[in-house]
């Protein structure tokens, strides 16, 4: 490069690094573990509360209210109205105990019970779904999540039903909830530092998606 | 050697001349380094973005940080290496292919270095939040997904290229050797794309990143297997290209002619070099770079090859009728860089070939262009007859300087009185200094040469030279 280039080039490439610099220098825009301890979780407006973390060790959810996981009695929705349009439910994990219970929320506008085998016409957007309890292998930690979708079929809440994790690892779940919820499915980069957490969260959130 | 035995090229009918050809060229190369800059800016400008420093709080946040920020800068930097080493005719244009393999080398160790850097950062981040020790560590890490063994395989492949690399042990290996280790270079750079995706924070889930790494590894490995693998291949198959005649040239080399289909089709120019693979059973997969030495026609493209003892041996006893791959052609080292009306050829020994195609070639009124050749033995001196012929017919000033060196540290042989080179050199070439030098040689011999050029005053802008150097 001539010298009068290396000069411009050099500057710019400063005054880019420095800007980016400024713009990423405010807490909690990326996601990592040890800056997650003090993450609010970003709710929807419309639903705030609805993102519950059960877990006893995760004391730093920010400020939502742990509420104890929902109910699983079993609903009288049948299964055969499977949605054919659900979003990002891509991946059919290997599910060793798939539980078949599905928690309608109170605004969920059921879909209609049909009995008939064939029913893609009725697809159920709107609800509460409980995915597989996933076994973390590593660390001995586990997380199942229940999805709850609008009308719409838009992911505006995600729920730990159970979750445990260990050498601080609880910390990443509250900020896989609000990266799940802002990404609308699976597709997020890794919680540093939880990585198998994160594999495991993804599976527990895919094999709940994969029931809407 | 008569001078209706040789058939020549006829040159241009004009040529464009002037500083501003080389600015040109200066200017496309300041383009293309700056985006290469560029890219390593975006990596480090979208990591700051999302936060990568502010997130620091603690050791092990410090060194996740410092992690992500090494492998993101080793991996743009390693694919940039991998796009100069991949033949491709757009960087060749600029560089030469001396050049770029150059860089290529010069990026080798510290890539490396910053890629061991990210491993080590990464290895302690985790060692110390799960309270082990670092040994104990590589092995849960290696056990946590497929993808992080398979960084390691990366790892230690590009371990074992560099130091293979390294000149020490260059000088130790054969060529083959060298070669067949550096493929392991692909096996590391594929085997990293896994956990970049799956453990690495900066790409999964952002649509910019994620579009930025796709189109760069597209990018690099489209060119790479286009220019460096298929496109030889095609073009083999296109023009059957076939040894058509050998003939000694001296006492230790031969020129071979190389026809086909459609050889007007080639493209290449006086002065450039071709790979020259042999397609037999056990030579096809070493290739030897050869410049063309006579300029390219409709019927042959011809290279003359010394006898340097390995395989340039074998060439010299090949079949007619032997099918050969053609990869290039490559180099600058050709009249697109001429900037001035006079132009002196320097060459030596088995450097005489892109300098007999050149003479050939060259745009010249009579007395323009001078040709030195220095040789041990003007009787056992390759090509010497045809740059005698062409230096009658196109009327260029022939000096051939025969004899052992003077000494050590002098390009010209023994001569009378205690003369500096550069100042020999205005007598032998009066008309150095306002001219464009084109040099060609071994490369101790050729930077002797460069310092009597540069002892002349003249400008690096005046002097050109190429290495084979890959």
């Amino acid at each position: 490069m001539r010298v009068a280039t290396k000069l411009a080039t050099g500057l710019m490439g400063v005054g880019v690094l420095a800007v980016s610099f400024k713009l990423g220098n405010v807490p909690n825009t990326g996601m990592s573990l040890t800056a997650s301890q003090s993450t609010a979780v970003a709710l929807p407006p419309a639903n705030p509360g609805v993102i519950t973390v059960t877990d006893p060790n995760g004391g730093e959810d920010g400020g939502t209210n742990p509420i104890p996981s929902p109910s699983t009695a079993p609903s009288s929705a049948p299964k055969a109205t499977k949605s054919t349009k659900a979003p990002r439910a891509t991946k059919s994990p290997k599910t060793p105990t798939p539980k078949k219970t599905t928690t309608p929320t109170p605004k969920a506008t059921t879909p209609p019970a049909n009995t008939g085998g064939t029913t893609q016409t009725t697809p159920s957007l709107a609800g509460t779904k409980t995915g597989s309890l996933i076994q973390e292998p590593r660390w001995g930690g586990y997380v199942q999540v229940s999805v709850t979708k609008n009308a719409s079929g838009k992911i505006i809440a995600i729920n730990l039903v159970q979750s445990a994790a260990t050498g601080g690892r609880q910390g990443a779940f509250p900020v896989l909830q609000s990266a799940a919820l802002s990404a609308q499915g699976s597709n997020f980069g890794n919680v540093g530092s939880a990585t198998y957490t994160t594999q495991a969260f993804k599976q527990a959130l895919d094999s709940a998606l994969a029931k809407f | 050697m008569n001078t209706q035995d040789i058939r020549l090229a006829k040159p241009a009918a004009k040529i464009r001349l002037g500083i501003g050809k080389y600015n040109r060229v200066k200017r496309a190369q300041d383009v293309v380094e700056m985006v290469g800059f560029a890219t390593v800016i975006f990596v480090i400008a979208s990591f700051l973005i999302d936060g990568g420093l502010a997130n620091i709080t603690d050791i092990p946040s410090a060194l996740g940080a410092f992690s992500r920020l090494t492998a993101l800068v080793a991996t743009d930097l390693l694919l940039i290496q991998m796009i100069l080493v991949a033949r491709v005719p757009w960087l060749d244009r600029l560089y030469g292919h001396d050049r770029t393999t150059i860089a290529h080398k010069k990026l080798g160790k510290p890539v490396l270095y910053i890629i061991i850097a990210h491993f080590l950062a990464s290895l302690i981040q985790y060692a110390m939040q799960d309270g082990k020790n670092i040994f104990a560590e590589i092995f849960v890490m290696a056990n946590l997904t497929t993808d992080l063994l398979l960084s390691f395989v990366a790892l230690a492949a590009m371990i074992i290229v560099v130091i293979t690399s390294i000149k020490i042990a260059r000088a130790k290996l054969s060529y083959e050797a060298w070669y067949l280790v550096h493929l392991l270079s692909y096996v590391a750079v594929l085997a990293a794309v896994p956990h970049e995706f799956s453990v690495g924070q900066d790409v999964a889930g952002k649509p910019l990143q994620s579009a930025f790494w796709i189109a760069l590894y597209v990018f690099v490995g489209g060119n790479l297997v286009w220019f460096r693998f298929l496109q030889p291949i095609v073009k083999m198959l296109q023009h059957r290209f076939t040894v058509t005649k050998i003939h000694a040239s001296s006492s230790d080399t031969a020129s071979i002619y190389i026809g086909g289909k459609n050889m007007h089709d080639l493209t290449a120019k006086a002065g450039q070099f071709y790979l020259l693979r042999i397609m037999t059973a056990k030579q096809w997969w070493r290739p030897h770079p050869f410049s063309l030495s006579a300029a390219p026609n409709e019927d042959y493209v011809r290279f003359t090859v010394g006898d340097r003892g390995d395989d340039t041996a074998l060439m010299q006893n090949l079949k007619v009728g032997t099918k050969v791959m053609l990869e290039g052609p490559y180099g600058v080292f050709t009249e697109d860089r001429r900037t001035k009306e006079k132009v002196t050829l320097i060459c030596a020994g088995i450097g005489v070939p892109p300098i007999r195609a050149l003479a050939e070639s060259m745009v010249a009124k009579p007395g323009d262009i001078t040709i030195i050749y220095r040789t041990r033995d003007n009787d056992d001196a390759a090509l010497l007859h045809e740059l005698d012929a062409i230096s009658r017919v196109r009327g260029h000033e022939l000096r051939v300087l025969e004899g052992p060196r003077a000494n050590p540290k002098s390009w010209l042989p023994s001569g009378h009185g205690n003369i500096p080179d550069f100042q020999r050199l205005r007598l032998i070439a009066p008309n150095v200094t306002e001219s464009d030098v084109f040099i060609c040689g071994p490369v101790a011999w050729t930077r002797t040469v460069e310092k009597s050029l540069h002892q002349l005053g003249m400008s690096p802008k005046q002097i050109h030279a190429e290495e084979f150097a890959w």
